[in-house]
């Protein structure tokens, strides 16, 4: 089958932020817009510089030295993402593919993103080659790079990465690096979001520097090494702020040949792009060779680096971005490291023709590292006096998560040799009780987590992927509770689900399973079990 | 009255009969209301006609009593609507209604849309079949196709 601009930008959309459906032949695909509007630069009118907020107040100052000029930004272009959004896939995405395929298209907008389906019924051969290019992946948490454009021609190659960028490509006013050019300040980045995906982004970056030969300015990983070095953020107690999405950065001025076909974003961009050639900077050649690592930037150890969500390549610690790459096997430093003593002893300097061996690297180096740990400066200590809330007289629903934590362990682990854990999902956060999990199971509470999949208490048993499901009640059960735990059994299909309460089940919801007992069941057989909690012990209704 | 972005939906009662004039098109839809107890309560003469109404102990937010042309028989139709952007939990409510009282069409209505990772799911069409399928028929989703001028948009069935 001969591969079209169409499916080749589809396959961009795809592994951008989409989802795959063999069972119906369908795509989705989904397109952000957290912020309903979306601005441009502002420029200084009277030299022409970048502006920029001052972080103080709400003015907009010159950035040229010799103007500090306040600026109105008033002038600057605005964009309404949702209506560009909705417009653009109605009047030029739908339209392009229609010129090629026979799909039917839905159009579906939300408050935070548009979501464009797209059925392959009438397209089927189209369909099976999208799904062979996925090679058993469902959507963009997982997918690849497609094997087919390893080594594609130039122009569908582009039409890949314009999908990409029209899904999670990001040219944005504020991601601008402090730079200054021959007439200008501020040079500014686009950037492709990546999320949760890792392999994808070292093949994304992998692919724009080898098969395309344009320059990527850097990587912003989500790990806590880059995203928190200082642990400024897990020192304030936010654990997880480094477990966000993945940054690939490059300057606008490389990518002309792109052609986003979402309105707002094609605009912006050609002026981000028009502001770096204004500004002439210096010609970049992009991250690709890395420099050496210096003593100076080695990293201090983050007690994240272990966390069970990383991906095993990745679960240790990383003084520069582009050793990441290297450990997710981007095959450019694999070769360009190749001179050296040991791959491992390139990945631990960056020096290419390294002589010295891994171990003795690895001594010297971890003395840096325990030395960065070490100057980072100290917390301080609360000086503020918390007084406690006075408690209401009658105990609330999560005062009985623990008692009934404990008495479901106890259930399923009479000797308590740590065959079953119960966790309170409230009180703990997902990072903090998916190390105790083995590494499916971890996977499973990602996935839960990220379809907002929250019951009050989960259970593992040791060497049982699928877990328990207890929804806890301090009222008399009703149909709406059993509502509540259905729709998540629905979808996770837990090996047990428990509905209790510390009273007794509501008439309503007992006449009601007496009626139709289907409707405790979820699928497979299983049905969901009604307790109750008293005396800590949980009986079975 | 139901307010959403700013847009209103001002008369939801002439929103569910054209949309169930659409879906049902062998019924006469000879009533609409919105239940302010539990429906085994309502006094409705046209719902007292529909079997085993008097046992329903739930109330979804709308009522469609709906007569077949061709047997005269009456049936029911639910919708309810989300506050927020739809999720798992309100799915799993209209579930259990539908579940127990058999409507010949079940709609939740979510005007903020479906929250972001929803979408993914019910899209899958095995996934959905476990949610949806309650017996008689399936649940239905529905948002706006433009919602930010609701009372313009016509439904949108994801």
């Amino acid at each position: 089958m001969e591969i079209s601009t169409q499916l080749a930008y589809i396959s961009g959309l795809l592994v951008g932020k989409g989802y795959l459906y063999e069972s119906n032949s369908k795509v989705a695909i989904e397109f952000s817009h957290s912020n309903p509007w979306v601005n441009g630069i502002v420029h200084c009118d009277s030299c022409g510089y970048l502006a920029t907020k001052n972080p103080k107040s709400t003015e907009y100052i010159c950035k040229n030295q010799d103007c500090r000029k306040k600026v109105d930004p008033i002038g600057r272009s605005k964009f309404n993402q949702i209506q560009h959004t909705h417009d653009s896939l109605r009047d030029r995405i739908v339209p392009f593919l229609d010129s090629e395929f026979k799909l039917a298209t839905k159009i579906i907008p939300n408050r935070s993103s548009t979501l464009l389906v797209l059925d392959f019924s009438k397209a089927l051969d189209e369909f099976a080659w999208l799904l062979k290019q996925a090679a058993g992946a469902t959507n963009f948490s997982n997918f690849h790079l497609p094997e087919f454009f390893k080594s594609s021609p130039r122009f569908l190659s582009l039409e890949f990465l314009n999908g990409v960028l029209d899904a999670t490509g990001y040219p944005n006013a504020g991601n601008w690096l402090n730079r200054d050019g021959a007439s200008g300040h501020g040079r500014m980045r686009v950037y492709i979001q990546i999320v949760r995906n890792w392999h994808l982004t070292a093949e994304l970056d992998e692919f724009i520097r080898q098969n395309l030969e344009l320059p990527v300015q850097t990587i912003d990983w989500g790990h806590p090494n880059i995203r928190d070095s200082k642990l400024q953020d897990y020192r304030a107690n936010r654990h997880s702020s480094w477990s966000r999405e993945h940054q690939i950065k490059f300057f606008p001025e490389y990518f002309d040949e792109l052609c986003f076909k979402l309105t707002h974003k094609q605009q912006l961009f050609a002026e981000l792009l028009a502001h770096n050639v204004k500004c002439e900077f210096p010609q970049d050649h992009g991250w690709f060779p890395p420099s050496k690592i210096s003593d100076s930037s080695r990293k201090a150890i983050h007690p994240s680096e272990t966390d069970p969500r990383l991906p095993l390549p990745v679960r240790r610690h990383f003084d520069a971005f582009w050793q990441l790459s290297l450990a997710l096997g981007s095959e450019s430093l694999r070769e360009y490291g190749s001179r050296a003593s040991s791959i491992e002893s390139f990945g631990l300097t960056g020096d290419p023709n390294v002589t010295s061996d891994q171990s003795a690297i690895e001594t010297e180096v971890s003395q840096l590292w325990m030395k960065r740990t070490n100057s980072l400066p100290a917390v301080r200590g609360k000086t503020k006096i918390e007084i406690a809330k006075p408690r209401p007289t009658r105990l609330l629903e999560k005062d009985f998560y623990f008692p009934i934590a404990s008495a479901l362990r106890r259930e399923l682990d009479p000797l308590l040799s740590g065959n079953a854990q119960v966790f309170d999902t409230s009180a703990q956060n997902l990072s903090s009780y998916l190390r105790n999990l083995e590494s499916d199971q971890v996977e499973l509470m990602e996935e839960f987590d990220n379809l907002n999949i929250r019951p009050d208490l989960v259970g593992f048993e040791v060497s049982m992927p699928s877990p328990i499901f207890v929804e806890v009640k301090i009222d008399e059960l009703e149909l709406s509770h059993l509502g509540q735990i259905l729709g998540y059994c629905a979808v996770a299909q837990p090996r047990r689900a428990i509905l209790i309460s510390t009273e007794s089940m509501g008439g309503a919801l007992r006449r009601a399973i007496l009626k139709k007992p289907k409707i405790l069941e979820y699928g497979d057989g299983k049905t969901i079990q009604i307790a109750q909690f008293n005396d800590g012990l949980i009986s079975y209704v | 009255m139901s307010k959403f972005f700013g847009s209103e939906i001002t008369d939801m009662e002439s929103l569910i009969t054209n949309t169930l004039v659409e879906l049902a098109p062998d019924f006469d839809i000879i009533s609409v209301f919105k239940p302010a107890r539990q429906l085994k309560f309502i006094a409705d003469q046209e719902l007292r006609g529909v079997r085993d109404a008097e046992s329903w102990e739930f109330k979804p937010d709308w009522v469609v009593v709906l007569k077949d042309r061709q047997n005269s028989e009456k049936e029911v139709a639910f919708l309810n609507v989300s506050k927020g952007t739809l999720g798992l939990t309100e799915l799993g409510e209209l579930r259990v209604m539908a579940l127990l009282a058999q409507p010949r069409i079940a709609i939740q209505l979510a005007p903020l849309g479906l929250s972001r990772d929803l979408y993914s799911v019910w899209l899958d069409a095995e996934i959905q079949d476990r949610i949806a399928n309650f017996g008689k028929s399936k649940m239905q989703v529905a948002t706006f196709s433009n919602f930010q001028s609701l009372t313009e948009a016509p439904l949108l069935f994801v």
